[in-house]
Parts: structure tokens; C-alpha cells; sequence
């Protein structure tokens, strides 16, 4: 199911909440913790029912593991391996196996068909916060956990698909704390005020955005210099508040709940460096490589070169985490070497405009990589990108907007009475998209604009634009589309 | 938490629901007053009926306009000007189109028809692709088969569209008042299309074989119920008079059929559409053979879609009470048309395939 739809917003959402504050307000508080797991899996299942069974099977074999670690004390090392292989062999089958064929038979010169396996949803995620689990539990076994609190922590629909990766220590608490099941009006107006901001990011923004870029990589073989640019700058754009969607109404839910999901995201696009930049973006991923790899590597205890080279793998496998295609591993050595790059001591750019400048700039065409799929369009975009190619494409890229509802009266008006100028308004109407962006990621965040306003005390300006904003949301609603980060 | 601040938090909540509600109330009373897709009723006072979305508008147009004749088919008669038939006729017609539709889509459509109006004509346009597509067929499934029904409970995706708002009422509104908007064409797209040989040869290429003709039975396995559902509604509606014509079809598209060895199964699909309706008082059949204007490639775009031109020769030979087809004189038609395609497919393609492999045998079949 997706945030995005009418059966989330209209019906599951609110008997969910129902359930949820129902069972809890007649003391039925375990069964309570089984009804939030069953809707989870409901909310999972809804379109691929046949996921369900992975996702089952990987919680009860996980908690197994997690028993075993807990009671016995010889070759829990042992065991620890061998739950942390069968977890990365899972997500290994259903992620790199066409990949690594691909690279097989471009090895050996081989023909091996590929498998085309399926990604099941959230995959990636799940089995990142199942490994944390583990890998805490083996460190602190004294540590006692009920097989419904660990199905409800890795299940918790909010962040089930695409994150944040929560750690037990976060979630599993709170679930005992039964304090926080009694219906809170202030976590509660805080957590609608955050789903509504985050849906209007995705469905107002992101998806407009995303609409250029889909366009300009259609026609990728036709894409001039500004075209490429302007393509490599809207995939920032719309990933950026893609993501920071899916984040706020992640918190957003989990807040209507009663719970806290830790901060994934504070607006990393604001960054003066890499480094800076990926403690902004996905901050519960980089927490994950940080804990579970890069400090078991060595992390900067083993001196300079020992400390590059565990960054840089760090971050290659983040690549390949977010996707099975060179174009991710790529990317990610990129985000290595910038962050290598960050971490300098000597010639280095002083905090400002310049600095922020040159790391957007790297951000929008690592970006770029990032969605390019594969090494073909990524070099025909890099090749577009810098080599002087005329701007034959540009009013047809800009010109992809015409179509889309919230410019249509303008862009047919313009075509009935001045057609002359129709590129002309659809490259204005681009840059005003462009400028509103611009002032958005310029100002507060959402979560600092609830913050603010439950301090006073909900102005009702406020209350009027999220009502507008949720009626805007749901006139969109006709026009679904999957969020970014569901697909690795 | 102190009770201001709860009392705030639960004013805000709902101030919040309050006030979404008002705008999602607005958002509805405004589509339920314009109405773009007729769901509710026809177009209000002067307002021309601006139909450009057949799936999403046929439903509601046959509910809520006023009509005593239809125009049943798939895009071959969408180009039909309904002023024609008024012209011709004098009768009021909307038109009930399903590109690509099949007998069972349409009957689906004659039947909602029926239900909302007394009919004086239904002219329905038979081709093959309708008589032999598959009569179970239904309209369930679509984006847009929630206006199918009259259940109001699944409306929400009308009433709150932001295509609807933002995009299909402003264009009602721009085509009632600075467009020149004809309502008689509705759903045409004739516009933005090119009829002419030269454009249209691109979208065929002639096999470089003629296959053994396939066996009719096969071919025509859905006939049968297809022209047993048509018929029964013939009989139930014996005050409606019942124009169908099987529309005709560029040489290409016979050629098509000959190469292919689907040309005797046309052929008895043709005598059996022309016995089918004979004890049927309320029926007048048409077929439209070998006549010039109907083979002529420049007036087709495929090498089935004609154009507005030809839409209108149709209809004003129907209503001259040219080209009917009888049990009578339809042998000696499709022994016309056959000796036309023949010549066309033995000889005159290459006129505009060069390379195109000729019918060796240009006698006609037994």
C-alpha cells in the first residue's frame, strides 16, 4: 500500500488508529501490539500478498537467532555469522543475483540468462534493521525481547518500506512505555501537521520534478548541454523532496501512534561539504554503516590510510546497497571520495557560499549517476553535461510541463491565443517551479515549522494552509506514483 | 501537557477536519455543478455538451442527454458529425463509442441507452472486429468503470480529480466561451490526422506471401453469439429502428485479409450478416463494397480509418437507401469486391510498394 492512496488515507489509516487507541484504551495491550503487526502486514501484502511469506519468515528465523544469542554461550560468534550471512544471502539473491550473471557473463563471455527476480518491497530496509538487532543482541544478550515487540519493530508500518532504519534500542522501548499508547492531541496534531507537509513534498513537488527528469531521460539520445543540466538538477530536487517526503510522513504516523522515529533527514542540501551532507541525508543509513561497518573495519583507529580505504568501501557499499547496477557503485565511491575530500585538513574551502555551491553542484551530478541506470546513459549524460551540445532540446524538455494539471489552463490558454510564445512560458513556468524549490529548501524544515507552530499554538493561517494542502493532496491522489527510495 | 496547550492541540484538530472538509465539499459541489464527464446531469442552461473523452463521458451522456437515436461503433465512426444525422434523419443522436470496442461493450452501451430513452434509430457500425470479437467482454476494470455503475459510493475519484479540475473543467468552460467548439463531433480526432495514400502506406507493409485460406469456422467462432445478442435486442425494441452497416475498408485492409487467408471468412461473414436480421422488420442492413470513394486510399489514414468525408458519404447513402445489403444482393457484392481486391492486390499495389509481391492467381476464388 502507499502513503499516497485513497484506501491508505481514507480507510487504513484511520481503522488503524482506531484499532490501535481502541484496544490500548481497554487495557488490551499486548493484543493491541498483534492488531498494529497484522495491519502492518496487511499494509505490506496489499499489493504482493506473496511477500508476506519472506517478510514472516525472515522475522520468526531472525528471532530465532536472536534467542539462540540470547541463551547460549558457546560459538555465539558462530552464530552471529551465520545470521548475519543468511540475511545478507536473502537480500544477496533478491538484489545482486542478475548482477552479478550480468557481470559473469561479461567476464567469461558468457550468455547465462538472467533470473529477473522480483525486489520485494522494503527488502533493503528490513533486513538492515533485522542485521542491527541482531548484531546489538549478540553485544548486550541480556537484553530480553518478545517475539510480538520484535515482529511490531521490524513490521511498524510507517517504516517498513523505505525506512528510517530504526534500531531496536529506539522503537522496542517505547513499545513498552505504556504511557505513550494513551491518545496524546499534541503528538497526534503534531504527526497529522507532518503527513500532510510530507505528502504535499511528494505529491506537489517531487512529483512535478520528476516529470522532467522522466522526460529528459526518455529522450536521452536527443539531450543537449542546458537539457542535461536542467534534467541533473530536477532529479536532485525531486529526490530530495521524494525522500523528505517519505520521512516526515514516516515521523509524521509514528507520531500519531504515540512513537518517535529517530530524524532521518535535516535538509541535506544545505551542506557546506559531502561529509556535512551525509550526516544531513539518510542519517539512519549512515548511522547503520557507521556502527555495523565502518567501526568493526577499524574506523580511524588504525591510522590514514587504513581510515580512507574503510571510508571509501563504506560508501561503495552504500552504493550498492541503494542498487545492483555499476552506476550505484559508482556513485557511492564518488560519495567516498567526497567525503575523503571533506575530511582535509589543508585546502580546504572556507564555510560559505562557495563551499555550499561546489557541494550542490557535486551532489546534483553524483545525482544524476545515481539514476542513470546504467554506464550507457550515464556517459550520455556526462558527455551532454560537458560538452557543448547547442540548446535544439531545451524548449521541448521544458515544454513536458504543458501537459501536467496545475499548468494546463495556463499553458492552453497560451497555445490558443499566442502559441509563438507556448516554449517560452513552459521554460517561465520551469523556473518558477525551480524558484519555489529554491525558497522551500532555503527555509525551515517541516519538522521545524510544526515545532513552531505547536509552540504557538497552531496559528489558524496554519490550520487553513494544511487543510488546503491535504484537499490539494487528495484531488492529486488520481495521479499515483511510487516513491523513489521503495525501489531499492 | 498543560490544558492550554492540549486545549490548542484539540482545536487545532478540529479546526484542521473542519476545514478540510470544507474544501474538499467545495471541490465537489464544484465538479458536481459542471459536470465535465455528465455523471450527474446534462450540460446546465446554454452550455454545450464538450465531449472529448469517450470512455469517461459515453455512460453519462446516455443517462442524462436528451436523444431519440445513438450511434453505436468503434473509431471508424467517431468522426461522424451528429448534425449529420439530424440533417439526414432529423433525428437527435449522441454518439456511444468504445474504440476498439467489442458487440458485447456496445450492446452494454445500447442497453443504457434504451434504459434512459425511447429510441426512434440505433445506427450501429458492424465491423469485424466488433461481430467477432469475444461476447464476454465487459467494461469492468477500467480506470473509468467506476461512472459505469450508479453506485455513488465509489465517486470520490470523480469528485476529487485534480485532471477533472484542473484540466477538463477549465476546458469546458474555454470551449463555451472563447473555442470554437462544435458539439456534433464529439470525441473526433480526425484533426490532427493526415488522409492520404502517401501517409497512409507507412502504417502497412504487404506479407511476401498469401497464406492457405484459415478455416472460417475458427475464424468466426464468436459470430453466432454476437449476432444472437444484437438480435435479441432487435426484438425487443421492435419500435427502434435498427441501422447497421458494415463500414467499408481500404484495399489495403482487403489485401490485408487476402494475404493473410482471412478473406472467405469475410466473405461468409457477409452472407451470414446478411441472412442474419431477414425476419426482423425494424432492421435495414448496409455494406459498402466496391465503390471508388469507399476503396480510394487518399481518404484513409490506416488502412482502416477513413476520414470525416467518407463518414458523411456513409450516412448519406443510408439515408438516400443506397448500399443496402439483402440476402438477395450480397453474392453478387462480394463478387464485386472480390474482383476489385483481386485486381488491386494482383497488379495496382505496386504502385505504391515497388517491391510488393504480387497474387499470382488474380481469378476469382470459387
Amino acid at each position: 500500500m502507499l502513503f499516497n492512496s485513497a484506501i491508505f488515507i481514507f480507510a487504513f489509516l484511520p481503522l488503524t488508529l482506531l484499532g490501535w487507541y481502541g484496544l490500548n484504551r481497554i487495557k488490551l495491550h499486548r493484543p493491541s501490539l498483534w492488531f498494529l503487526c497484522a495491519a502492518s502486514l496487511f499494509f505490506y501484502g496489499y499489493f504482493h500478498p506473496a511477500y508476506l511469506i519472506l517478510i514472516l519468515s525472515s522475522i520468526a528465523v531472525n528471532y530465532l537467532f536472536i534467542l539462540a544469542l540470547r541463551h547460549i554461550r558457546k560459538g555465539r560468534k558462530a552464530l552471529l555469522v551465520l545470521g548475519i550471512t543468511a540475511n545478507l544471502g536473502l537480500l544477496g539473491y533478491f538484489k545482486y543475483t542478475d548482477f552479478l550473471i550480468g557481470i559473469i557473463n561479461d567476464l567469461a563471455g558468457k550468455d547465462y540468462p538472467l533470473k529477473n527476480i522480483l525486489l520485494p518491497l522494503g527488502i533493503s530496509f528490513y533486513t538492515l534493521q533485522q542485521l542491527s538487532c541482531l548484531i546489538d543482541t549478540y553485544r548486550t544478550p541480556e537484553k530480553a525481547l518478545r517475539f510480538d515487540e520484535y515482529a511490531a519493530y521490524v513490521c511498524f508500518f510507517p517504516q517498513l518500506i523505505a525506512g528510517p532504519i530504526v534500531l531496536s534500542d529506539e522503537l522496542i522501548p517505547q513499545f513498552r512505555d505504556l504511557s505513550l499508547r494513551r491518545f496524546d492531541s499534541g503528538r497526534f496534531s503534531k504527526g497529522i501537521s507532518l503527513f500532510i507537509l510530507g505528502l504535499a513534498k511528494k505529491m506537489l513537488i517531487a512529483d512535478l520534478f520528476g516529470r522532467v527528469v522522466d522526460f529528459g531521460f526518455e529522450k536521452i539520445y536527443w539531450i543537449d548541454t542546458p537539457s542535461a543540466w536542467m534534467v541533473a538538477l530536477c532529479y536532485a530536487i525531486q529526490l530530495y523532496f521524494d525522500f523528505s517526503a517519505y520521512c516526515d510522513m514516516a515521523r509524521g504516523l509514528a507520531s500519531m501512534f504515540g512513537f518517535s522515529l529517530p530524524e532521518n533527514f535535516d535538509s541535506p542540501l544545505k551542506a557546506h561539504g559531502i561529509r556535512e551532507h551525509w550526516s544531513r541525508w539518510h542519517m539512519t543509513l549512515t548511522r547503520f554503516f557507521t556502527r555495523y561497518v565502518y567501526i568493526p573495519l577499524g574506523g580511524s583507529r588504525c591510522g590514514q590510510f587504513r581510515t580512507a580505504f574503510n571510508i571509501f568501501l563504506v560508501f561503495v557499499l552504500s552504493g550498492l546497497w541503494h542498487g545492483a547496477a555499476w552506476t550505484f557503485v559508482i556513485w557511492g565511491a564518488l560519495q567516498g571520495l567526497g567525503v575523503l575530500y571533506s575530511r582535509r585538513k589543508h585546502f580546504r574551502l572556507k564555510e560559505g557560499f562557495v563551499s555550499w555551491f561546489f557541494t550542490f553542484v557535486f551532489i546534483v551530478i553524483s545525482q544524476m549517476i545515481f539514476r542513470s541506470g546504467s554506464i550507457d546513459f550515464m556517459l550520455r549524460m556526462l558527455k551532454a553535461m560537458f560538452t557543448p551540445a547547442g540548446v535544439h532540446f531545451f524548449p521541448e524538455l521544458c515544454s513536458c510541463l504543458a501537459v501536467v494539471p496545475e499548468f494546463y489552463m495556463i499553458t492552453r490558454a497560451v497555445e490558443a491565443l499566442a502559441p509563438q510564445y507556448s516554449a517560452y512560458v513552459c521554460i517561465g513556468l520551469l523556473a518558477v517551479l525551480l524558484l519555489i524549490a529554491a525558497f522551500l529548501l532555503h527555509g525551515r524544515n517541516a519538522r521545524q515549522l510544526v515545532e513552531d507552530e505547536a509552540a504557538k499554538g497552531w496559528r489558524f493561517r496554519f490550520t487553513l494552509l494544511l487543510a488546503l494542502l491535504f484537499a490539494c493532496e487528495v484531488v492529486s491522489l488520481n495521479q499515483v506514483s511510487t516513491f523513489l527510495y521503495f525501489n531499492f | 501537557m498543560s490544558d492550554t496547550g492540549e486545549k490548542n492541540n484539540i482545536r487545532f484538530l478540529k479546526r484542521l477536519a473542519l476545514s478540510s472538509l470544507l474544501f474538499l465539499a467545495a471541490i465537489a459541489g464544484i465538479v458536481i455543478l459542471f459536470d465535465p464527464f455528465y455523471h450527474y446531469h446534462a450540460p446546465l442552461g446554454n452550455m454545450k455538451a464538450v465531449l472529448q473523452d469517450r470512455d469517461w463521458q459515453v455512460a453519462g451522456t446516455l443517462d442524462h442527454f436528451s436523444y431519440d437515436s445513438i450511434v453505436l461503433g468503434n473509431s471508424l465512426v467517431e468522426n461522424t458529425n451528429t448534425h449529420w444525422i439530424e440533417e439526414l434523419y432529423g433525428n437527435q443522436a449522441v454518439k456511444a463509442i468504445r474504440a476498439g470496442g467489442s458487440n458485447a461493450e456496445l450492446c452494454f452501451y445500447m442497453d443504457r441507452a434504451f434504459e434512459a430513452q425511447k429510441l426512434e434509430r440505433v445506427f450501429y457500425c458492424i465491423d469485424k472486429s466488433i461481430l467477432c470479437a469475444d461476447p464476454s467482454a465487459t467494461l469492468d476494470g477500467f480506470d473509468y468503470s467506476f461512472l459505469l455503475d450508479r453506485n455513488p459510493l465509489n465517486d470520490g475519484k470523480y469528485l476529487w480529480n485534480k485532471d477533472v479540475l484542473l484540466k477538463k473543467i477549465p476546458l469546458q468552460l474555454a470551449c463555451n466561451t472563447v473555442l470554437d467548439y462544435d458539439e456534433g463531433e464529439a470525441y473526433d480526432w480526425y484533426r490532427t490526422k493526415t488522409f492520404s495514400a502517401e501517409a497512409m502506406i507507412i502504417h502497412y507493409e504487404p506479407a511476401e506471401s498469401f497464406e492457405e485460406m484459415q478455416p472460417v469456422e475458427e475464424l468466426l467462432k464468436y459470430l453466432p453469439e454476437n449476432l444472437r445478442m444484437l438480435k435479441e435486442r432487435i426484438k425487443a425494441h421492435p419500435e427502434t429502428e435498427f441501422v447497421l452497416f458494415f463500414p467499408p475498408s481500404s484495399l489495403l485492409w482487403w489485401d490485408q485479409e487476402l494475404r493473410g487467408g482471412e478473406l472467405e471468412a469475410d466473405r461468409e461473414l457477409l452472407r451470414r450478416l446478411s441472412t442474419a436480421f431477414s425476419d426482423c422488420d425494424n432492421v435495414k442492413l448496409y455494406a459498402f463494397f466496391a465503390e471508388e470513394t469507399y476503396c480510394e486510399l487518399d481518404n484513409y489514414m490506416d488502412v482502416s480509418h477513413f476520414s470525416p468525408e467518407v463518414n458523411f458519404k456513409l450516412f448519406e447513402d443510408m439515408a438516400a437507401g443506397r448500399c443496402i445489403m439483402t440476402k438477395e444482393n450480397t453474392e453478387e457484392g462480394i463478387a464485386r469486391m472480390d474482383e476489385r481486391i483481386r485486381r488491386f492486390s494482383s497488379e495496382e499495389i505496386r504502385d505504391y510498394y515497388p517491391e510488393a509481391v504480387l497474387l499470382p492467381d488474380p481469378s476469382p476464388a470459387p
